[in-house]
Parts: structure tokens; sequence; C-alpha cells
């Protein structure tokens, strides 16, 4: 693992490098983050400035944290194609999350799955995680599909910002993670 | 381009120090972010959670920019009282210099001195060479502040993402950097 800018790791997998927040990763979360579809069980869209304000917000999670989100960019390509990463802002639930999100015109490839992976590994080994979920609206089948693929299950209901209520999936932990990275479809 | 944010200055003025954020700072951010009479002018008040993250994103800009929003803090007690910042987000007319204090910090000239060292800062070590401050129209108090750093009203009711708002032309650096306000 090599380190990036303010000591954000550059983690690489067989198809993706999840690294540090940039200026020019704008574009790929506009993309993201425009669209109804994707953003759906994520908040709703988000125009320019408030794109603008979640970039700087993954970016600053880290300055104020020492972890958090990292963007998710395609090895072939460099494109930016989402985030993924461990995420704790306050107020909005108990427990930490792994959070992520994918642009529609990279789903189905199994990039999610192959991020969450890495990111788990990430909280395990370099922040000692002993444990780790995600927080997913009942309605989301893509992103259900992820936890399970991964082999999480469902641990309980939370409500998020007191307001959201979403289903706790809790993934495996660091000895149990099926070392199968990169194949997931 | 990619930033080193190890190197988030420390500003010292007569008063005041600006320092990055820090998590330590979150209530007292939450606490002025909440009121409206503070956010009036500048996108109202915001829930713990949506002052979280733009704590965040003020840390944040530093890392996507190599220059962003610092912390204002009261020099004898190091408590949080506001930001000042440099700012120039996709959209933004140009460069600009923003600020805002905590209600019980106005009416002390503190506005000025910490955005009159912002200034500074980015005339001497950034070398821009021009900077504006973009305000509400019905915002006096900020008027005020801008007027005592000597810069004027450039444009009037100028469109910017989704409000309108005055855009304020400050002195050239060569005046700037002379003064000690």
């Amino acid at each position: 693992m090599t380190r990036g800018p303010a000591d954000i790791p550059v983690i690489e997998t067989e198809r993706l490098i999840l690294r540090g927040w940039r200026e020019d990763d704008f574009d790929g979360l506009f993309a993201l983050f425009g669209d109804a579809k994707v953003t759906r069980f994520i908040g709703g869209t988000k125009d320019e400035p408030a794109t603008w304000r979640q970039l700087a917000t993954y970016a600053g999670h880290w300055m104020l944290k020492g972890w958090g989100p990292f963007a998710v960019t395609l090895r072939s390509t460099g494109e930016t194609i989402g985030y993924c990463g461990p995420w704790d802002p306050a107020g909005k639930a108990l427990e930490p999350e792994i959070t992520y999100g994918v642009a529609a015109s990279h789903h189905g490839r199994g990039y999610a799955t192959e991020a969450v992976h890495a990111a788990l590994d990430h909280v395990y080994e370099a922040l000692d995680w002993a444990t780790a979920i995600s927080y997913i609206d009942a309605q989301n089948t893509a992103s259900l599909g992820v936890a399970r693929k991964l082999g999480a299950r469902h641990d309980g209901d939370a409500m998020l910002y007191e307001v959201v209520p979403v289903q706790i999936w809790r993934y495996p932990a660091a000895s149990a993670l099926a070392v199968d990275e990169g194949r997931a479809a | 381009m990619i930033h080193d944010t190890t190197r988030i200055p420390v500003i010292e003025t007569e008063r005041l120090i600006l320092r990055g954020f820090e998590l330590r700072d979150f209530e007292a951010v939450a606490a002025y972010k909440a009121d409206p009479a503070v956010m009036r002018y500048t996108g109202g008040p915001e829930s713990r959670f949506k002052a979280w993250k733009s704590l965040a994103a003020m840390a944040g800009s530093w890392i996507l920019h190599g220059f962003g929003y610092f912390c204002i803090a009261e020099k004898q007690s190091d408590t949080c009282i506001g930001h000042c910042g440099l700012l120039n987000p996709p959209g933004w007319p140009e460069r600009e210099v923003g600020y805002t204090l905590a209600g019980p910090a106005q009416g002390k000239g503190y506005a000025a001195e910490a955005a009159g060292a912002a200034l500074r800062f980015a005339y001497d070590e950034l070398g821009w060479d021009t900077a504006i401050s973009v305000i509400d129209p019905n915002n006096h108090a900020s008027q005020k502040v801008a007027r005592r750093l000597g810069a004027t009203v450039e444009r009037q009711n100028v469109p910017i993402w989704d409000f309108t708002a005055d855009i304020w032309r400050h002195l050239p650096p060569r005046q700037i950097l002379s003064s000690n306000t």
C-alpha cells in the first residue's frame, strides 16, 4: 500500500484504484449524484453546488478524522466512477458504516462489490475495526445484492438522521471475509 | 493537481488565530450554523448533520484547491468563533474571500481582522492578484466589513448558483499588503 496526499492511502484491486480526493473528481461524482435513479435510495439527486459540497465533505472527513471515503477510479482509464469507504458524519447513526456508490454507466460489473471488499480489508487492517456494516434501504435491491455477495447478514434496523428507516447489514469479520476479490459479478 | 494539505497555515493577528478546522470545533460550528440571524444571508440555519458536513467541507476544500477555509479562533482561548476562507467552487464567479462570525463575536471588528489576514495570505502566499466577496444586497453587516477592507461594489444582483448577490472587489495586493488592518 502506498500513501497519497494528506496520508490518504492508495488501494489497488484487480480493476479499481481507491485513492484520495481531487478537484477533478467533480465530474465523475456529479454523473452519480445528478442521476435520480442512482440516488433514489441515498438521499435523492444533488445539483452541482451540492455535489461540490459532498466532494469537499468526503475530503474533509479525512482531515477531521484521519480516515474516510475514497474516490473509486478505474485502473484502465483513470475515470472516477464513484465513492466508497468508512463514513461517520455526526448525527447520521450510532455506528460508522461503509458507504459506497457507483455511477449508472458502470453498474452491473461488480465494481461496488470489489470496492466494498477493498474498503473492508482497509478498515479491518489499517483502522483496526472489529466489525463493519452498511445501512441499506429495504428496497435497494442492487445494494442488498452487494451485501449478500460479500456474505453480509441483516442485523436489525436503524433510523438515519432520526428520520430515514434503513436495514443494517453486517459484513463478515476480517477472518471470514471471502477471498474472491475481483471475481464478484 | 494534488496539494499538500499538511501545510494549512496558522495565521496570527492582533486578537485572532486563523487555523485549520479540527473535530473539536464541531460544537461551536454547529451552534453558529444553527443561528438564523448568523445564517440569514448564507443559506439559512443548518441542522447538526448539515453543520458537520459543512465543517468537513470547509476542511476538505484545502485538499481540493490547496486553499480553503480557516477556523477563526480567539487568541486567548483558541475557541472557534467563526470561519473565513478562500473559495472558488465550480460555477463561482471567481476566487472569493468569505467570512462568517458567531453572534456573540460580532460587532468587535473580528471579521475585518480575519478577512484582511486571509486576503493578505491569498496575495502574499498564493500569489492571487485580485479577490472578490459575494454579498447579499441586504447583508449590511457584511457590506460594512467589505467597506472597511477597502472593497467596493462592482456588480449588483449577479446570478450565482441558485441565488443572486452583489460582487464586491477587494483592493489589489499592493494596497492591501501595505496596510495594517
